[in-house]
């Protein structure tokens, strides 16, 4: 029974203690559990704060960096402002911004005029109708002049006057009177009518906050601000969670709460937190859910379940939490180097020199003009302060200089030196602020200058230049007078008192037609015809020259030839004139001297001379000319040229005007031309017209045409050319019939009543015959070319056309021997420029030579392009020739001197040295290349491929 | 037999083709410049008339425009012998009608003959 008892005991202990130890487990666990999910709750406040903390931070930072914009530059443009924030992503960056807008300080008596201005700077971009006009009834107006938009909407604020509203003022004159960024409380924000606040930032004149409200106040110029909707912020920035929701609100108001609808029933306050923003608190208070602390008193099977989740939060909370700090870590990093990049950007374009270094000096950004001012290239500039071109000034002014930025935390300007890198040291004007952190404690310096070089450099040249001008009017060699508006003499240089024979005590004052008279030949000229009074009365410069026969008479009675520019003044509003002018006696004489000379020459030209003008019109003709036309200056002058005669070309065909198109007056360039002109009597003249642009200065004023006769040369040619047919004529048809009956009798002609022997000698006859005949042909196609004769005409040919249309009729020659001719050609449908019958003898000798010299085999022909060129390779199974004589191939009379020459293959005695150099003549060449004794011989002939058509007609130029 | 007219102004070169061609089997007929080669064109009837170009007046394009006028004789082939190799000279010629054009100094005088039977052939079907 004792047993029993003890065991139910022991049973009860186990379940107590059991219930015990599960409770105690419970409450520890409970309470650890509790402790980790308000640990990781804590986190997430902090998490909350601190992101909110940083987008304040981060307004701060973009405002400032507009107050930059404005320090730097005298004047700001509005795409300036608008340039700097468009490039960021604005939503991103700054979550709840709404608008960035400048403000203005204007007093009441400018406020008009700002309006006016705005809207005519506004309307450029269509958006005048957009200004406001609602000025408040104050002494000074706070007017919104710059805007940047973040959303499309429309533009509402410009020229608004902040004073109107009580909350904006008060936030623009709190900011203005403690320096630092400001908030407003909530207001309604104008566009989107959605409550916010605006975050606001003063900007001074000297570029920092002064000592004392006063001095601030006094030294405001304006504001940049920063409207921000309260809804848009919170919600990215203290976005609720699962566990987690915030109120914010300010003095007891509320200005926002998360406003969410999905169930979650509110507990308890988890936290409250206090954040500054801009000189304001808000309050934020955070809740968490009912559901989370429910669980931990509700049953225990939950505790397993809350221990599983509170690990994968606790997890969560921790890796959250340490990626949360890198994000932060980049956030700011971002924050800076994008703020700093659109500084720079905005910075880099201006001309004057802009630098910001850190409170140690240290450069940080140096801009395109401050590299150049100084002479350092950034990569140089690093890593060291201004000291690098500074330290030219005594210790004492760079002490108070920094006296001033560092302790009185004052911008400072003046004027000090500086050092170029290649030593030069240059004046410069700088002004340097410092920019102070949250605590106001220098950060950074911000310095720019500006080269006084040049300006110092002006004021020194300008007045070297007046002494330099004094000079030069007394001692040039022209004479100078000046005259008033009343046409009084002002001022008389030494050389026209010498040339008019006065003083200049004498003539000062006095009326310069009183003092000097004027002949235009031997008239004298009137007052109101004065060069002087013209160029008064109309204000334009006048230029006598040499042929206007101006003449003045001086002092002394002496009347003398002169040449003058005369020249209007304005000098605040006097005018009067200054006229520059020399005796130009010497001048006269020696241009009468050159007209004569001129005149001779012309007259006395053999060749004919044709002047015309820049349309193409005769102005003069010679004597020569008159007399090979038979036409008379007078009866051409004024007609063009071109229509002025009948003009054939060297074929007696008749050239239309058209076609005689002014090359010289086009090109510029001289042109020779050959043609027959019809005389009066209509005798064909052949000329040679030698024409050449005519300029003066840069004006092209016409053309002059040398004529020369060609009819004397023209005759010798056709002289010439007469030989050369005759000749050839003559010499080959009797060779042409000796050799021919030699054929016809040794062929069997009426039988074969011939002997052996008499067929040895006919034979031998025959040899010779052809032998002549070859050296005939040679000759005068050596002659021919020598002379230039040989007439080509250059076209686009089918070369492989040509060759083959010559192989197929060679052919039949070659197998008459025996001897196969074949020939191939590979191409496009590439055209060659050559001549063609030219063409065509160069190939008839090449085959011709092949069959000749070839007795068994054959001959192959060849064709292909290679590099933009025609090539036509022949290979024959002959004789080949020898080493030695390879190099005397190509030489003149070569074919003559062959022993060995058989009677068939047609002696057009053309030579390789003829062939070579027709094909030359076409800009191909023809070339052995290779040959040996009894193997046969490979030539080739190269000719350029055509790339584009040749021009089509050609004008005659005349 | 083929019966062929030479027309020429060089006598010698008349003969030295006359005989040639009688080598070869033809029947040849000489006119000596082209008033002569006119009538002999009438009177003989040819197959083939060899009209030289270079001649004193009439020279060979006339002769061949007036070969080709005359009923009696513009059916008879004219080939043109000649020492003007230019294209010029050639396309005057077959536009004037003659049948073919052969420039003297490519031509070997064996294949005289033989060219002018294929002449002939051609126009016999």
């Amino acid at each position: 029974m004792v047993v029993k008892k003890f065991a139910e005991l022991l049973g009860l202990g186990v379940l107590v203690v059991g219930l015990g130890l599960t409770l105690g487990t419970w409450m520890v666990t409970s309470r650890m559990v509790g402790d980790q999910v308000a640990a990781e709750q804590m986190r997430g406040v902090e998490l909350m704060e601190e992101k909110l903390k940083l987008v304040v931070e981060h307004y701060e930072v973009v405002l400032s960096g507009v107050k930059g914009l404005f320090a730097a530059s005298v004047e700001v443009e509005r795409d300036d402002f608008s340039d700097y924030f468009n490039e960021v992503d604005m939503l991103g960056q700054y979550p709840g911004v709404y608008s960035f807008t400048y403000v203005s300080r204007v007093q009441d008596g400018d406020a008009r005029d700002f309006l006016a201005g705005l809207r005519q700077e506004l309307s450029e971009a269509g958006l005048a109708g957009q200004v406001r006009e609602e000025l408040a009834d104050t002494p000074e107006h706070y007017l919104i002049n710059y805007v940047a938009y973040v959303h499309e909407l429309p533009p509402v604020a410009y020229g608004l006057d902040l004073q109107v509203d009580e909350v904006r003022r008060k936030v623009l004159e709190r900011a203005r009177d403690t320096g630092k960024m400001t908030a407003s409380g909530p207001i309604v924000i104008v566009g989107p009518e959605s409550p916010g606040f605006i975050l606001s930032l003063p900007i001074y004149r000297n570029g920092v906050a002064k000592g004392t409200v006063e001095e601030r106040r006094q030294a405001l110029a304006g504001w940049v601000n920063a409207v921000v909707l309260y809804k848009d912020l919170f919600e990215r920035v203290l976005a609720p969670t699962e566990q987690m929701e915030v109120h914010v609100s300010e003095g007891g108001q509320l200005i926002y709460d998360a406003d969410r609808d999905d169930g979650y029933h509110w507990h308890r306050n988890l936290t409250s937190r206090i954040i500054t923003v801009g000189g304001r608190e808000w309050q934020l208070e955070f809740l968490t859910t009912k559901k989370i602390v429910g669980g931990v008193e509700s049953g225990l099977p939950v505790i397993v379940l809350l221990a599983g989740v509170t690990v994968s939060s606790l997890l969560f909370g921790m890796t959250y939490a340490l990626s949360s700090a890198q994000v932060r870590a980049e956030l700011i990093a971002a924050g800076m180097t994008s703020e700093l990049e659109k500084f720079k950007r905005v910075v880099e374009n201006t001309s004057e020199h802009v630098m910001i270094t850190d409170k140690e000096g240290q450069i940080l950004f140096a801009n395109e003009a401050a590299q150049r001012t100084t002479g350092y290239s950034w990569t140089e500039m690093q890593g060291h302060t201004p000291r690098l071109w500074g330290k030219q000034m005594p210790a004492e002014f760079y002490k108070k200089m920094w006296h001033q930025i560092k302790d009185l935390k004052q911008t400072f300007e003046g004027e000090l030196t500086n050092k170029h890198k290649n030593g030069e040291r240059y004046p410069v004007w700088v002004s340097i602020s410092p920019i102070l952190g949250r605590e106001g404690q220098v950060e950074y310096f911000v310095g720019v200058e500006r080269d006084l070089t040049r300006e110092k450099m002006a004021e020194v040249s300008l007045k070297q230049e007046r002494d330099t001008a004094r000079a030069i009017v007394d001692t040039m060699g022209e004479g100078l007078i000046v005259v008033d508006d009343t046409y009084r003499i002002t001022r008389i240089n030494p050389e026209a008192e010498g040339l008019l024979g006065v003083k200049s005590e004498e003539v000062e004052g006095q009326r310069w037609s009183d003092v000097i008279k004027a002949y235009e030949g031997d008239r004298e000229i009137p007052f109101e015809k004065r060069t002087f009074t013209r160029v008064i009365g109309s204000g334009k410069t006048m230029v006598t020259e040499l042929d206007a026969d101006h003449y003045y008479v001086n002092r002394a009675g002496r009347k003398f030839p002169l040449v003058s520019v005369t020249a209007p003044f304005t000098e605040r509003g006097i005018r009067g004139a200054v006229k520059v002018f020399k005796d130009a006696t010497d001048e006269k004489e020696s241009k009468s001297i050159l007209r004569a000379q001129a005149s001779g020459v012309l007259e006395n030209a053999g060749e004919g001379i044709v002047l015309t003008d820049e349309k193409g019109r005769i102005t003069f003709v010679n004597p020569a000319f008159e007399r090979m036309t038979e036409y008379v200056n007078d009866e051409v002058a004024g007609k063009v040229f071109a229509e002025s005669f009948r003009f054939y070309d060297t074929y007696e065909k008749l050239l239309s005007p058209v076609e005689l198109a002014d090359a010289a007056a086009v090109t510029a360039r001289r042109q020779e031309v050959k043609v027959q002109v019809e005389s009066k009597s209509g005798k064909k003249v052949a000329i040679v017209i030698n024409a050449a642009p005519l300029r003066v200065g840069d004006e092209f004023r016409g053309v002059v045409r040398m004529i020369h006769d060609w009819s004397e040369d023209l005759a010798l040619q056709r002289q010439k050319d007469d030989f050369f047919s005759i000749a050839s004529h003559e010499l080959r048809t009797p060779l042409a019939v000796i050799s021919g009956n030699l054929d016809t009798v040794l062929a069997g002609y009426g039988g074969s009543k011939i002997t052996a022997g008499d067929r040895q000698l006919l034979r031998d006859s025959e040899t010779a015959g052809d032998r002549l005949i070859s050296m005939v042909n040679n000759f005068l196609n050596v002659s021919r070319l020598d002379q230039g004769r040989v007439k080509i005409t250059l076209k686009e040919v089918d070369g492989c056309g040509v060759v083959g249309g010559v192989a197929k009729e060679m052919k039949a020659l070659a197998q008459q021997k025996g001897l196969r001719l074949t020939y191939v050609c590979k191409k496009g449908r590439e055209k060659i420029r050559a001549d063609e019958n030219l063409l065509r003898e160069i190939v008839v000798n090449l085959i011709g030579n092949s069959i000749k010299f070839t007795q068994k085999g054959g001959i192959k022909l060849e064709g292909g392009v290679k590099a933009g060129r025609l090539v036509v390779r022949l290979t024959d199974t002959g004789i080949g020739i020898a080493a030695e004589k390879q190099k005397l191939l190509f030489q003149r009379w070569q074919q003559a001197m062959e022993r060995t020459l058989s009677r068939e293959g047609g002696g057009t005695g053309l030579g390789l040295y003829i062939s070579r150099e027709f094909a030359r003549m076409m800009g191909g060449d023809l070339t052995l290349v290779r040959s040996s004794v009894s193997k046969g011989s490979v030539f080739e002939l190269t000719l350029p491929i055509v790339k584009k058509g040749l021009a089509g007609t050609k004008k005659k130029a005349v | 037999m083929a019966k062929v007219l030479v027309v020429e102004d060089e006598p010698l070169v008349a003969r030295m083709m006359e005989k040639a061609l009688k080598t070869d089997g033809l029947e040849v007929e000489v006119g000596i410049m082209g008033r002569e080669g006119l009538e002999k064109a009438k009177n003989t009837k040819p197959d083939l008339v060899i009209l030289d170009i270079m001649m004193p007046e009439p020279d060979g394009i006339e002769v061949l425009e007036k070969l080709k006028a005359d009923l009696e004789t513009a059916n008879i082939p004219v080939v043109i012998l000649t020492n003007l190799s230019g294209k010029h000279d050639r396309e005057l010629a077959l536009s004037k009608g003659a049948a073919d054009y052969w420039v003297k100094k490519d031509l070997n005088l064996a294949e005289l003959g033989k060219r002018v039977k294929t002449v002939l052939e051609k126009k016999n079907g």
